[in-house]
């Protein structure tokens, strides 16, 4: 599950993890991610913090109260820096700071996912 | 015995008859018996006659052994003349030893009655003789007794005769009778015409029956005097207690009685003065020490009768013991020197134990240079005494007492001055004896109301109290203060009128001194330049300087006596302002205290306060004094300040505000950038990394599409990045106008078309112009920045809604640049917040934006002084009108 407002971005994360062999979904928002985490879950998943309508906070908020997604994973990929506080606040299970190198942040992925 | 010997009867038998028994006889007898011859010898003699002799007798001896010579001269013719044949008899004194002799020559006739022979009959009758002589003695002294005294003696048998009767009573009879009474007459006669006879005959009877008794009668003595008489009668008993007579004895009393009444009279005058008097009398008699008192001893010391002991040594004990010693000393000098007046002044306890001053006179009798008896009068004079030491301590202080001290007589003339008086003055007593002492205020300076006071009061006998000038001696002026003190008696009338001056000169001098200083401080007050008013206790005005008049508008006359709190204080500040004032009261003074008062015109100044309470001498609160500055202006002024400050704090807090706004801004700005720019360069980086990643699975134009990704990124950013310049240029006041003509509808037309290209010609952009100019000045490439950046908006803003309205028009010397699009809009309440840098509306969802644009619009607009305004609604579509001012001339304008 990918969550990033910026469309250029969204498609070059979506392209590159295709690429990768992911099977990606797509969400704009939070509202929009809130939506499809409703019906279908993910193996990881990937959200932007700065968002219009729902921002990642929120939905990270939200995401943890949802007993389905209890066992996914969670990866912030944001530009915001984010102090120790809100770190551990978020409670995510990483978190990468945009620019990210391309290896980088598929070795993180890959060993999210795989263990 | 010689008698009844020498009656011998003749006839009868003799005794010579027997011898033995006549010697028997003559031996036994105590009478001496001498025969004597003719030869004038002793022939015979008995026993006792030896006994009897002076010598030795024998037969034969003359008679005349037995006498001396002197005897002889007396004893010889009687011999002789018993030889004649008389008895002869005589008595005989031996002054030898002291003895009569009692001798009785008797003849002894013979037959023939011739004497033959003489018996001497000697009798020793000395005792005899003593006792006659003794009863004759006493008869002698009692006829002289008898008949000397004035006193009627007189005896009567039982038939009332007179038995006998001394002088007196004949002398007595004879001036009453004219005649003698004989004894044996009876004591009454009929012709006796005494008044008092039928008394007598009852007094005798009662004698004659056998009472004896004194009685006093009235009767008469001498014809025609009456008088008072005791008569005693003795009934005379015989052997067998038979009355026989009655012995009478008169004495004329009269005088007695007449000193009886008398005495009787004087005791009681005695009693009644002693009972009149104040005095305690003593009555005392030497010899048995008994000493008595009237009832004095009670009223003026308090004695009962069981305190006291009626001797002479109670009176002493009783003494003060510091007068005892003296007053014995006297008494005993007056006993010596056999005086009559005594006096003495001492102490005598009374009864409670206190001591009276009394004065003892006494008056003593002697007999015999023995004090018989003293009678002494004992007068309390304690009050004199208190009274007298009294005036010895006052004129004790009157000698020193450092106030002049006169005593004038009650016509005000001078009788005494004291010593200090000389000294104050330097008047002697030879100076102002007898003068008034009106003298003594008689100067020029003397200030006559004084003057004529006190002489009024004098005159009325009225005490006075005045101070004024007097003059010395020397002429001296002088301060006094005198005291004038009429002494009255008990009568109530003027006695005397006492001075006491005192010496204030000094005083004087200190007052006016201090007067001056009050006054120097009073002007002080007055004419400071400063407020300077006060109040009693009660909070009434009694204080108001000149500058208070000026500043309150009240003048003195109208501030004194006015209540402070209600006239210049406004009611709601009175619990206060009281509370203030009450704490000078208290004594604490209060500073810096700002009192609002109001002024006679109704204005209102400020006084900046110091209340200090106000004390007398004796330290009590009086009342307070404020002393005080008009800060009126200073309030204004501060008030001002306060204002100013207020408005500069909350000045600089809005610029303080602004100034974090500003720098959060700036922060938010900087973070907002670079996540801003993180994004395209995550892009970049990923679509680089994809391309490396991947080129050999990818196709060329998937190569392509992503080398076309990178590109627009950096384009985006570099957009940006002229957005930021831009920003910063023009917070920086580095953006210049420069201004140039620009023809109107080229501009507007390239910018559509430019605006189109870069935005993808989704939008149809409509212009409509309403400018009858064709050029207009302003700096172009401000103009183009609103212009694409409206335009840009409008179309990005409005995704599938394709039309946009741009229309320019020129009105009122304004060019107006009006873009409507029908797109998402704005909300309401973000509208004002729009031109925010950042600011994002919160619809914009996925559409691009640096949050800048409108931002840098507002400020492009703001350069060319201009103004921008937006319209909108949400889900509608915004119109955003922006009016520029023209820099034409009129007669640019055609309409």
């Amino acid at each position: 599950m990918l969550v990033e407002d910026t469309p250029d971005l969204l498609e070059n994360l979506t392209d590159t993890l295709r690429m990768e062999g992911y099977e990606v979904t797509t969400a704009t928002n939070g509202a929009e991610a809130l939506e499809i985490l409703s019906h279908k879950v993910p193996d990881l998943i990937i959200t932007d913090l700065v968002m219009p309508r729902m921002d990642g906070f929120t939905l990270v908020k939200k995401i943890k109260t949802m007993q389905s997604l209890e066992k996914v994973p969670l990866l912030i990929f944001s530009a915001k820096p984010l102090n120790d506080e809100e770190t551990s606040e978020l409670g995510a299970d990483l978190y990468l700071k945009k620019p990210c190198p391309v290896e980088n942040l598929l070795l993180s992925i890959s060993n999210i996912v795989y263990g | 015995m010689a008698n009844q010997i020498s009656g011998i009867h003749s006839g009868e038998q003799p005794i010579a008859g027997n011898n033995s028994g006549a010697r028997m006889l003559l031996d036994n007898t105590t009478l001496a018996f001498f025969l004597i011859d003719r030869k004038y010898e002793i022939i015979e003699f008995n026993r006792a006659a030896v006994q009897l002799s002076f010598n030795t007798l024998s037969t034969g001896q003359s008679y005349t052994t037995i006498f001396n010579a002197e005897q002889l001269t007396v004893v010889t013719p009687s011999i002789m003349t018993a030889f004649e044949g008389k008895v002869s008899s005589l008595g005989v004194f031996d002054s030898h030893n002291k003895n009569y002799f009692s001798l009785t020559f008797n003849p002894v006739k013979n037959d023939q009655a011739q004497v033959t022979h003489v018996c001497l009959v000697m009798q020793n009758i000395t005792l005899q003789k003593l006792e006659e002589d003794k009863v004759k003695n006493n008869q002698r002294k009692l006829d002289v007794l008898i008949n000397n005294t004035s006193d009627i003696i007189w005896s009567i048998d039982s038939q009332m005769r007179l038995v006998s009767a001394n002088d007196a009573f004949h002398k007595s009879f004879e001036n009453y009778f004219k005649k003698k009474m004989e004894e044996g007459e009876p004591i009454f006669f009929p012709e006796w015409s005494n008044p008092y006879s039928k008394t007598w005959k009852e007094l005798y009877q009662r004698a004659l029956r056998g009472e004896r008794y004194t009685t006093e009668e009235l009767t008469e003595v001498k014809p025609g005097k009456q008088g008072f008489h005791e008569i005693t009668f003795n009934p005379i008993l015989d052997d067998g207690n038979a009355v026989v007579g009655v012995g009478c004895f008169l004495r004329d009393i009269t005088e007695r009685k007449d000193i009886e009444q008398k005495l009787k009279y004087f005791i009681e005058q005695y009693d009644i003065v002693s009972m009149a008097t104040n005095d305690a009398i003593w009555d005392w008699y030497p010899d048995t020490d008994t000493m008595a008192w009237n009832h004095g001893l009670k009223t003026i010391f308090g004695y009962e009768e069981k305190d006291i002991t009626y001797s002479f040594a109670w009176r002493v004990e009783h003494i003060h013991p510091e007068d005892r010693e003296r007053v014995t000393q006297e008494f005993e000098e007056i006993f010596r020197k056999k005086e009559a007046n005594y006096s003495s002044t001492y102490r005598f306890k009374c009864s409670n134990g206190a001591y009276k001053y009394v004065f003892d006179r006494a008056y003593v009798i002697y007999k015999n240079e023995k004090p018989l008896r003293a009678i002494g009068a004992v007068q309390d004079i304690d009050e004199r005494m208190s009274y007298l030491e009294e005036v010895r301590k006052l004129s004790l202080v009157a000698s020193k007492t450092e106030n002049g001290v006169v005593i004038t007589d009650k016509e005000n003339r001078i009788e005494w001055i004291n010593n200090s008086f000389n000294q104050m003055t330097g008047y002697s007593i030879e100076d102002v004896l007898g003068k008034s002492s009106e003298m003594f205020f008689q100067g020029p300076e003397t200030d006559v109301e004084i003057k004529a006071r006190i002489e009024e009061k004098m005159s009325k006998g009225e005490p006075s109290l005045d101070e004024f000038i007097f003059y010395s001696k020397k002429g001296q002026r002088i301060w006094i203060r005198q005291s004038i003190t009429p002494i009255y008696n008990d009568h109530g009338a003027l006695e005397k009128v006492i001075l006491v001056q005192s010496d204030i000169t000094a005083q004087k001098h200190f007052e006016n001194r201090i007067t001056t200083i009050a006054r120097e401080l009073a002007d002080l007050i007055e004419h400071a330049n400063t407020p300077i008013f006060g109040t009693d206790r009660n909070g009434y005005i009694n204080e108001w300087n000149k500058v208070t008049a000026e500043i309150t508008g009240y003048t003195k006359n109208e501030a004194y006596s006015k209540k402070f709190l209600e006239t210049f204080i406004e009611p709601d500040l009175w619990p206060v302002v009281s509370g203030k004032l009450l704490y000078a009261f208290n004594g604490t003074p209060v500073s810096n205290y700002e009192l609002p008062i109001k002024t006679k015109d109704g204005e209102q100044i400020t006084i900046l306060l110091s209340v200090t309470p106000r004390r007398n001498s004796s330290q009590e609160v009086v009342g307070v004094m404020m002393v005080g500055q008009n800060i009126t202006e200073l309030i204004e002024y501060r008030k001002n300040l306060e204002k100013k400050v207020k408005e500069r704090t909350s000045e600089l807090n809005e610029a303080l505000k602004k100034e974090r706004e500003l720098v959060e801004m700036k922060s938010k700005f900087v973070s907002m950038v670079s996540h801003e720019f993180r994004t395209p360069l995550s892009s970049i980086s990923l679509a680089s990394g994809f391309i490396r990643k991947y080129k050999d699975k990818l196709s060329p134009e998937e190569v392509s599409a992503k080398l076309d990704n990178i590109e627009k990124q950096v384009r985006n950013m570099t957009f940006l990045l002229d957005d930021i310049l831009t920003i910063g240029k023009s917070e920086a006041g580095k953006i210049k106008t420069m201004l140039s003509s620009i023809p109107l509808k080229d501009f507007f037309d390239n910018i559509i078309i430019e605006v189109g290209q870069s935005t993808g010609v989704t939008h149809r952009i409509d212009l409509i112009t309403d400018c009858a100019l064709d050029l207009i000045q302003s700096d172009e490439k401000l103009l183009r920045n609103i212009v694409i950046n409206l335009l840009t908006n409008a179309i990005k803003f409005s995704p599938g809604k394709n039309e946009v309205e741009l229309n320019v028009s020129c009105k009122n010397n304004k060019l107006q640049i009006q873009v409507t699009d029908h797109g998402i809009g704005i909300a309401k309440e973000e509208l004002e917040n729009i031109f925010n840098a950042f600011q994002r509306g919160q619809n914009v969802g996925t559409i691009q934006g640096t949050g800048l644009g409108l931002s840098i619009l507002k400020k492009a607009v703001d350069l060319l002084h201009g103004d921008i305004q937006v319209k909108s609604k949400p889900g509608k579509g915004t119109t955003f009108t922006v009016t520029l001012p023209l820099m034409y001339e009129e007669k640019n304008y055609a309409c």
